[in-house]
């Protein structure tokens, strides 16, 4: 965490033109592909943390105008921690976030609100986990977001952007298991518990408890590059420092550092 | 150019510099901070330290007197190991890459005696049907005999018992023997064939926190009347080798009037259990949620049935299954 704050402000110190490219009122798509080296805490099935890269898919569509910018993302990350040989995991990731920016000065400056999911499946051949067979973390996160957009020091041609964009949470409905059992606590209750798993769904969405920053934390910090090949294409490297944690008796946190390759279409 | 080469230098220094370790070991622990690992995950966990009476705290103080900075995987394992079977819990496990630590014998000190061909040759009729983990047959016109291996697929059997005995047939024997378990979670629907009126049949407690005592409160589960019902009298074969969810099923079927249990106690096993991997890779899993009857008691020490009786090794060999035919007298 302490890398990515130095970086990002080393580079904030050198905006010295900072514009935006592409005009004024633009919608633009993108995709984006990239491996993430990730580490996990999972205190349900293990002490410390465990390490993975995972492949990260991304789908971006954005909305701008001459002072608002809307932008809808979806990501999904998912891979196989292969760790040991007696019982593997594996980690899917998938995330959903609605960001909405005003224009201020040079900056963007919004909010957002997000799903942001974190499934965790312990893979094993001794059969060992029969009633906690998975764990996750789903949280609504609502925060604040900014983004700038800047010309690269040093380099004169315009085709180059570079940009950064940062999300924290604020307020979180987050949903875990119930301790030593993969059902959340709402369906723990005689008046939803059904030995077939009927009705999980709704006791799922409403086994959530309102976290705030010191007991939840949800932080994605972007630094990226792009160059326009003309006026619709562009693609581009992204680094994404991804941060999304619990902490209580059963913590649990995923933190990944990705590298992302970019194309965008925009129109 | 020059200077994309620096954005691309740091974009790859800053991804590489977080590079992956290598997951195990976690930490440094030696065998003693493992042992205290393992122990205190089983303390936080295990559902049954009331039930059966163990003292952890001493079971700590022996076991992690053998274990020091030096032992060896051996020493470490086995002191685990005894650890665990102090619990005598068939539902824990410890688990390495190249072992596996002994479960405890729930047989033990039984004579369990059950020989399914003797059953197909010597009382079913000639037509016997073998389907998956269910033999089936007739006794006479009036009596159906399933055999169930294994508690998988139970709405199958749900379904083979209202096709082959709900309006065929009088009498109903449901043979567990040797059954050791499964999944229990279709039981209760399938039982809503047997039942009129909606019926208590236990209730589930989960571990809800570190401490000893720490469980919910009782989930209570009911049989529901179903669409179609069979009243006819209903035999459950069961000995010492029925564990787990076989438990399960003698258990809820003991709470219904219409339904006899015959044979030997069964084997309990009342948990479901949850695994936990430590720091050096390997995995420890106990007991974290209990089934309890309408009484309140724990099936973890076995059912009882509502009449005993047992085969000796003598009966089988000369051909004789004293609990099935007390089943049959029963009818």
């Amino acid at each position: 965490m302490k890398k990515i704050t130095f970086l990002l402000l080393l580079i904030s110190g050198s905006f010295v033109r900072a514009q935006d490219n592409i005009g004024i009122a633009y919608n633009e798509i993108s995709l984006d592909y990239g491996i993430g080296l990730t580490k996990v805490k999972e205190n349900r099935y293990y002490n410390g943390s465990r390490h993975t890269r995972l492949h990260n898919f991304g789908m971006a569509y954005t909305i701008q105008k001459e002072r608002a910018r809307t932008t809808i993302e979806m990501s999904f990350a998912t891979n196989f921690d292969r760790g040991s040989k007696l019982t593997w995991y594996q980690i899917i990731k998938p995330d959903f976030t609605l960001n909405h920016q005003r224009k201020v000065g040079e900056h963007w400056v919004g909010a957002y609100m997000q799903t942001a999911t974190i499934l965790n499946f312990p893979v094993t051949r001794v059969g060992s986990f029969g009633n906690n067979p998975l764990s996750y973390t789903i949280a609504q996160n609502l925060g604040v977001s900014y983004r700038k957009n800047f010309d690269l020091p040093l380099i004169e041609d315009t085709s180059w952007q570079g940009y950064v964009d940062a999300r924290s949470s604020l307020l979180n409905y987050v949903i875990r298991p119930a301790y030593g059992h993969p059902y959340p606590e709402h369906f723990l209750d005689e008046k939803h518990f059904t030995p077939t798993r009927r009705g999980i769904g709704t006791s799922i969405a409403k086994s959530g408890k309102i976290r705030t920053v010191d007991k939840y934390q949800s932080i994605h910090v972007v630094l990226g590059i792009r160059y326009f090949i003309n006026d619709n294409m562009a693609f581009g490297l992204r680094y994404k420092f991804d941060y999304q944690g619990q902490v209580s008796d059963q913590s649990s946190s995923l933190s990944q550092h990705a590298l992302n390759l970019r194309v965008s279409y925009i129109y | 150019m020059k200077n994309l080469i620096i954005y691309f230098s740091v974009f790859t220094v800053v991804f590489a510099s977080s590079c992956s370790q290598d997951n195990y070991p976690y930490n440094d622990y030696g065998p003693v901070e493992l042992y205290d690992e393992f122990w205190h995950h089983v303390n936080d966990n295990y559902i049954y330290f009331p039930q059966k009476n163990v003292d952890w705290d001493s079971v700590h103080v022996v076991n992690s007197s053998l274990i020091d900075d030096n032992s060896t995987e051996e020493e470490l394992f086995s002191a685990m190991e005894q650890s665990l079977l102090s619990l005598k819990d068939g539902h824990n496990f410890l688990n390495a890459p190249d072992r596996m630590a002994r479960s405890y014998n729930f047989t033990e000190g039984y004579e369990v005696h059950f020989d399914l061909d003797l059953v197909k040759n010597s009382y079913l009729q000639d037509y016997t049907v073998e389907r998956d983990y269910f033999t089936y047959g007739l006794v006479d016109d009036k009596t159906l005999y399933v055999h169930v291996s294994k508690m998988q697929r139970i709405r199958y059997l749900r379904h083979l018992l209202r096709e082959q005995a709900i309006g065929k047939v009088d009498n109903l024997i449901i043979d567990l023997r040797g059954n050791t378990g499964g999944d229990s979670n279709d039981i209760p629907d399938m039982l809503g064939d047997y039942v009129s009126e909606r019926i208590n049949i236990g209730a589930y407690l989960e571990k809800s926190g570190p401490g000893h005592n720490e469980v919910t409160d009782p989930i209570h589960i009911y049989a529901e009347p179903s669409d179609v019902h069979f009243d006819g009298n209903i035999m459950i074969l069961i000995n010492r080798r029925c564990y787990s969810a076989t438990s399960y099923m003698a258990s809820m079927c003991k709470e219904l009037d219409n339904f006899q249990l015959i044979g030997q106690i069964t084997g309990g096993g009342g948990g479901g259990n949850a695994g936990f991997q430590l720091s050096n890779g390997w995995v420890v899993s106990v007991s974290v949620s209990d089934f309890i009857d309408t009484s309140g008691r724990s099936i973890e020490l076995g059912v009882k049935p509502d009449f005993i009786i047992e085969n000796t090794a003598q009966d089988i060999a000369n051909g004789k299954d004293r609990m099935l035919e007390q089943a049959l007298e029963m009818r």
